[in-house]
């Protein structure tokens, strides 16, 4: 009788525990877990770790950065550089943080960190090196180490978000950043070590015991790569993986077992709007009023997507809270035929037949979502071919220079910014020099520029007026947020956040 | 003979079928097959309720399967039927010229077959369609060029074995030309083989295509054939079988009745080899003797 | 004999120049590694410095020139995609296809067997038409379709078998059944043919009308003649198979040359796919050597011209 009550008195509150607050952290395990990718990494240099496939494995895990931005609040927050301050204009100085060591032993410090900024720029002192790093530092920055736990960044225009450009800075150790050729032993600072890679195989990674920071539970992580997503999704339901990413709207399950996120990536729709039948902004309006968004999106995308009328997600700075209820150009095709028809009689040529250029692995889904959108253009009269191309050719039609050879076109882009700040999209995709800008407009050019030197609230509303401007121009057209799904195995626990595309950080997967 | 053998028959009639769905009915609901209506998205099949059309169910983007299919096979018919011709033409002219004059002529031409059927088919494609567009002719294009060592071997083997026959010689005695014994005496005795193996072909051309576009190389939409249908339907296995499975099925009857044709072809002339088409009353001869 | 075999080896070899020309100058139609390795809105001069490390800035002609001196020594290069040499690269990837393809036509040629000579043995019966129309069905059956299917059965519905990968001996079982089904089709209805061929022909009634029993004369006269075509057949297909289970590692991610050559394409990775190109070309070539001396041994009566 009376162990029957100790009994319940147990299972009362470990009842309690499980329904209250959220559980304790696990301690170190021995366990090891199985996450099946959707395109294989192809570098483990830490200046390569701006596209997801790198990013997905070594970011966070085997990388860190000096500074990170917060999945919290989006603010950029201390990660190996304990705090910064602005000497000047345009220098800095970064206080790092004591007693971090890289997976070989060695001390990390200024010297380390001074040697990634400088090796990812590239530069003469590293022939034909290439970083994918390289291009979150537009304008070149020096750094320097003042001793071993101070160092002093330079950077040749004011640049108020320097400390943010840093985040993307991933840091590896010293020996390896004296040398042009790429790393393909990863050495870096963060929880989990590299083990292995077998090329079209897996990648292993072992959790670091020397690590600064709290110690992970999982002890051994192997990635894989599996191109079909429903195979990925099958994966986890057999058991065969533990974690499965970028899992499509139909193989996702109704439980906890599939987790969403938004990384603030919205697919997008850009006109060439140096050629006809674009040339007129209100042609560009009319590609808005035409589609359909709210009967195409939730039908194609599911839980993947919301419509969505801007190009930025809402927590950049450039968004415009009140646009979808104020000045959104939503489904109205009356209104487009009108807008067509005004051009028309002004003499444009709005008959002109153009390509939608997208890629077959755009989005998920979004071959479909593509064809349901050309349909829409067709039924208010613009001639719309589909021109769906891999990733290569895509990208030759994204960038500048546009020939005049070429096809006018509408270009298909799934852009996401975790930054916070349009200075990571606005410069490269909508001034008049920007690479991927198919748009010139002086005012926007002239807002950009100011916003890229102001700081605060000052810098987002600079930001905010050259957005109204790009949308009233019909420069880019917004046509659905994309929100990301990952499949759990069973016992598995992981709160998905904005940067969860990129970073999979082990260390916050817990296992029951 | 021929109306004794249900199976020809069956497998000449879907033949038949496919063809008049694909030249007569086609461009007829071409305009229909394509038109999308998100709300149909993943209709049932087996089902009367929205007409006709729908009896097969609809994809992902609420077209009619049913006329997609058809459409598609005008798209897999012609591909089917110009990439056959074009290589066993080329592959049948130059197999004759090779197996005939043979010497050097012979080498470079068996090595440039070679070479053809080395480099990789995928390659090919990818080059060919990168640097012109994806579109049907140029699959064709690529596919024929590729299928070309197949027919050429053949022809130039026979060809060989032929040139040695008495009657040759005898042309040859008589001060016949080169030009009027290949296409006169040897040609024809060759065509033959080359029918059968076109046949065969057919078949494979059609899987080929399949398997091109299955990969999302070659064609764009609205061009549609059956290996893009199954491709488009492969994400929906579990929840809209149909949609994939339905293409699949008419790639493997369609395949499957240029298998038997061709088998039937081959039966005609030579009985010995078939089981399908010749009742079992051949046995009871044999077992008298 | 050996004169024989010197001839084809020359001819081979001049093939595998012709073919290494072919891939070189196609590949290079297809643009430039440059946008996969750079991030959008690169330096100009970075790209430069990139295309002078790696040799791209020369004209064409140029370039094939240092190939082939390269290649003369043995060296293809490195892999701009791998970071690795280019020739490793393919030579690592072969083994797991020579391996697949292996398995599968042994088995192909097993199962054809069986049941070809079943079919022909007893023609005309019921066994006959299921076995012909069975093996006109799987010829006819498009591989990724079955792949898919399979998945799809096997490994979610029934949880046989893994849906992908190649770790354990399980998950070689579904890519193996993709790459024979079509094979065993074909093979089938080859052996079927010569079996008849043979069958029916004067010495098997003569080593009926001695005695033989039934099983002896298929097994060990029959068979033995009706071997050439069958071979000749089967080197065919096992040249196919070499050179095409693309969609079986696309679908199923399993290791093999097929894979890496598509990734080469994709990431415009010319070294590796001009090492694969040629590992690919020369076991096809010699493939081709060994079914033709295989030939001249069952059957004498071939000649090597």
């Amino acid at each position: 009788m009376k162990l029957g009550i100790l009994w319940s008195a147990v299972a009362i509150a470990s009842a309690a525990t499980m329904l209250g607050g959220t559980p304790a952290r696990a301690e170190k395990s021995d366990k090891a877990i199985t996450v099946v990718l959707a395109v294989e990494l192809d570098s483990l240099d830490p200046c390569d770790t701006q596209p997801a496939q790198n990013a997905n494995v070594v970011r966070g895990n085997v990388f860190e950065s000096l500074t990170r931005v917060s999945p919290v609040n989006g603010k950029v927050e201390p990660l190996l550089a304990d705090s910064w301050k602005q000497t000047s204009d345009k220098t800095w100085e970064f206080k790092l943080k004591k007693g971090v060591k890289f997976h070989d032993g060695t001390d990390f410090n200024a010297a380390a960190a001074a040697a990634n900024i400088m090796r990812t720029q590239g530069g003469s002192n590293f022939p034909g090196l290439a970083c994918l790093n390289s291009g979150q530092i537009p304008t070149p920055v020096t750094a320097e180490a003042v001793d071993d736990l101070t160092l002093n960044v330079t950077t040749t225009v004011v640049d108020p978000i320097l400390p943010l450009r840093l985040s993307y800075v991933d840091i590896g150790d010293l020996v390896s950043q004296t040398k042009p050729d790429k790393v393909l032993n990863p050495v870096g600072t963060g929880p989990y070590k590299f083990v292995s890679r077998k090329q079209g195989d897996a990648v292993k990674l072992t959790r670091f015991d020397g690590y600064w920071g709290t110690a992970p539970q999982i002890k051994d992580v192997t990635y894989i790569v599996r191109k079909e997503a429903s195979v990925r999704a099958s994966m986890v339901e057999t058991g065969e993986a533990q974690i499965a990413l970028s899992i499509q709207a139909q193989d996702a399950t109704d439980d906890d077992r599939t987790v969403t996120f938004k990384d603030n990536r919205i697919f997008v729709m850009r006109p060439m709007t140096f050629k006809e039948p674009f040339k007129d902004p209100r042609v560009r309006q009319a590609l808005s009023y035409a589609i359909d968004r709210d009967t195409i999106v939730p039908a194609i995308l599911g839980i993947t997507g919301a419509p969505y009328y801007q190009m930025l997600g809402p927590q950049v700075n450039a968004y415009l809270p009140d646009y979808d209820s104020a000045g959104a150009m939503k489904y109205d095709p009356a209104k487009a035929k009108e807008l067509i028809a005004a051009a028309k009689a002004d003499g444009h040529a709005v008959d002109t037949p153009f390509d939608i250029v997208t890629r077959p692995d755009i989005l998920p889904d979004g071959g479909e979502l593509v064809q349901a959108i050309a349909q829409n253009l067709r039924e208010v009269g613009l001639q719309a071919n589909i021109k769906s191309m891999e990733n290569t050719a895509w990208r030759e039609f994204l960038r500048q220079p546009f020939p005049p050879e070429q096809p006018p076109t509408l270009q298909m882009i799934s852009h996401d910014n975790t930054s916070g700040d349009a200075s990571f999209s606005f410069p490269k995709y909508i001034t008049c020099k920007g690479i991927n800008s198919a748009i010139c407009n002086p005012e926007i050019d002239k807002l950009v520029a100011a916003a890229d030197v102001a700081a605060g609230d000052e810098r987002d509303q600079l930001y905010r007026k050259a957005a109204e401007i790009l949308y009233k121009d019909g420069g880019f057209i917004g046509i659905a947020e994309q929100i990301r799904l990952i499949m759990l195995g069973e016992g598995v626990n992981y709160k998905a956040n904005p940067l969860s595309g990129l970073e999979v950080r082990i260390a916050d997967v817990q296992l029951n | 003979m021929f109306v004794s053998s249900p199976l020809a028959v069956a497998s000449a009639t879907w033949l038949l079928f496919v063809l008049v769905l694909a030249f007569v009915v086609a461009p007829l609901v071409v305009d229909v097959a394509n038109h999308q209506t998100i709300g149909l998205r993943f209709f049932a099949p087996f089902q009367f309720d929205k007409g006709f059309a729908f009896f097969l169910g609809a994809d992902s983007l609420g077209r009619p399967i049913m006329l997609q299919l058809i459409v598609g096979a005008r798209t897999s018919v012609l591909i089917a039927i110009f990439s056959v011709g074009i290589s066993a033409t080329i592959g049948y002219a130059i197999g004759l010229i090779s197996g005939y004059f043979g010497g050097w002529v012979d080498n470079i031409l068996l090595r440039i077959a070679d070479i053809i059927h080395t480099v990789p088919s995928l390659l090919m494609a990818l080059v060919v369609l990168f640097v012109l567009q994806p579109s049907i002719l140029n699959l064709v294009i690529v596919l024929g060029i590729t299928r070309i060592p197949v027919y050429l071997r053949t022809s130039r083997t026979q060809t060989m074995e032929v040139r040695e026959r008495m009657f040759v010689e005898v042309a040859k005695a008589i001060g016949a030309s080169d030009w009027r014994i290949i296409t006169r005496d040897i040609a024809p005795l060759v065509f033959p083989t080359i029918r059968t193996l076109a046949m065969l072909e057919v078949a494979a051309v059609i899987l080929s295509a399949a398997s091109l576009t299955f990969l999302g190389i070659g064609l764009q939409r609205p061009d549609v054939d059956w290996g893009m249908m199954v491709s488009d339907g492969r994400a929906y296995l579990k929840s809209a079988w149909f949609v994939a499975v339905f293409p699949g099925i008419v790639i493997v009857l369609t395949a499957l009745s240029a298998n038997i044709l061709s088998n039937w072809l081959r039966a005609v002339e030579d009985p010995a080899q078939s089981t399908l088409f010749f009742r079992a009353r051949k046995k009871k001869r044999s077992s008298s003797q | 004999m050996l004169t024989y075999l010197g001839r084809r080896l020359l001819s081979g070899f001049i093939t595998l120049l012709g073919v290494i020309i072919v891939v070189f100058f196609l590949s290079r139609l297809t643009g430039s590694p440059i946008d996969l390795f750079f991030p959008e809105g690169a330096e100009p001069a970075q790209i430069e410095a990139f295309n002078r490390a790696y040799g791209l800035d020369k004209p064409l002609i140029e370039q094939f020139g240092i190939f082939l001196v390269n290649v003369g020594q043995g060296d293809f290069g490195t892999s701009i995609w791998q970071q690795r040499p280019a020739m490793e690269a393919a030579l690592s990837e072969m083994p797991m296809t020579l391996v697949l393809a292996s398995i599968a036509m042994s088995i192909s040629i097993l199962v054809a067997l069986v049941l070809g000579s079943l079919a022909a043995v007893y023609r005309f019966r019921a066994i006959d038409r299921i076995v012909t129309i069975l093996s006109l069905m799987t010829s006819s059956m498009p591989h990724f379709w079955f792949a898919l299917v399979g998945i799809l059965i096997f490994a979610v519905q029934l949880r046989l078998l893994p849906t992908s990968g190649s770790n354990s001996w399980m998950s070689w079982i579904l890519p193996v059944a993709t790459v024979s089904i079509g094979p065993i089709g074909v093979l089938t209805q080859v052996v079927r043919g010569a079996m008849i061929d043979v069958l029916s022909s004067g010495y098997i009634r003569n080593a009926r009308a001695r005695g033989f029993s039934g099983r002896r004369v298929v097994y060990r006269h029959a068979l033995r003649n009706a071997a050439l075509p069958i071979i000749s057949v089967a080197g065919d297909i096992a040249a196919g198979m070499v050179n095409g289970a693309v969609i079986v590692s696309v679908v199923f991610a399993f290791p093999g040359i097929g894979r890496l050559i598509v990734g080469a394409i994709l990431n415009r990775d010319f070294p590796v796919l001009q090492a694969s190109v040629v590992v690919v070309g020369v076991s096809i070539i010699l493939l081709n050597l060994l079914i033709d001396l295989i030939c001249t041994v069952v059957d004498p009566r071939i000649r090597l011209t």
